[in-house]
């Protein structure tokens, strides 16, 4: 099962404070147990939203919004994609991250679960699932 | 530059309403564009806030102790 490990913005990553080069240190002995557990899959950090834009579709119409946006808690600041064998094991990785914000030591994380072919339905034709796998080798040998 | 295309929530998405044969087909065409004009690296998606949790760090951390940790499985407004 794939899941993917959301990491919410805060007032600093928000603000552009890069992490400290002993949260790096921390995350990057963290990022390497997680390799070697053979559960990461990718992760990434987001700049602020202050970079960020916002399309709105409603009716037809599309509306840009550009950033800063203000709910900060609901933003994202990075992420992981790790496959593990169950929302348990996921969770006591978790548990583990090193510190999400070290001026503070507050953060939010949260653990969804990605969706995987077989959790579609008949909606999901034949054929589209044969685009899909087309379309997933073509990105493995972009890679 | 790579760019994370974040598409939010909402009421269908979150009570677990599958997509249709005919927006399936049409994200299809779509990702099929992205992947031909070289720019998909990765596209995915998540299942409904009720599957998911919600972990507060409370605690200052730098030693690895004392990590005060809320497990939460209330969703809100998600991705």
């Amino acid at each position: 099962m794939r899941f993917m490990i959301l990491i919410k913005a805060n007032a600093n990553s928000e603000a552009g404070v890069m992490p400290s080069e002993r949260l790096m240190t921390e995350m990057g002995q963290f990022n390497e147990e997680l390799v070697n557990a053979g559960i990461m899959k990718a992760m990434d950090g987001l700049h602020p939203s202050t970079k960020a834009k916002r399309v709105r579709f409603a009716g037809g119409k599309t509306t840009v919004i550009d950033g800063p946006f203000a709910e900060t808690k609901e933003l994202l600041a990075g992420f992981w994609i790790w496959d593990c064998a169950s929302m348990d094991e996921a969770l006591s990785w978790v548990k583990r991250i090193p510190s999400p914000d070290d001026t503070t030591g507050d953060g939010i994380v949260e653990i969804r679960q990605i969706f995987e072919m077989d959790d579609f339905g008949e909606e999901f034709t034949p054929e589209l699932r044969v685009q899909e796998d087309r379309l997933r080798a073509q990105l493995e040998g972009n890679a | 530059m790579r760019f994370m295309i974040l598409f939010r929530a909402n009421a269908d998405s979150e009570a677990g309403v599958l997509l249709s044969e005919k927006l399936l087909t049409e994200m299809g065409v779509f990702t099929d564009e992205l992947v031909s004009a070289g720019i998909m690296k990765v596209g995915e998606g998540l299942h409904p806030s009720s599957k998911a949790k919600r972990i507060t760090f409370t605690n200052h951390h730098t030693t690895g102790d004392n990590h005060a940790i809320h497990d939460s499985d209330q969703g809100q407004r998600e991705l």
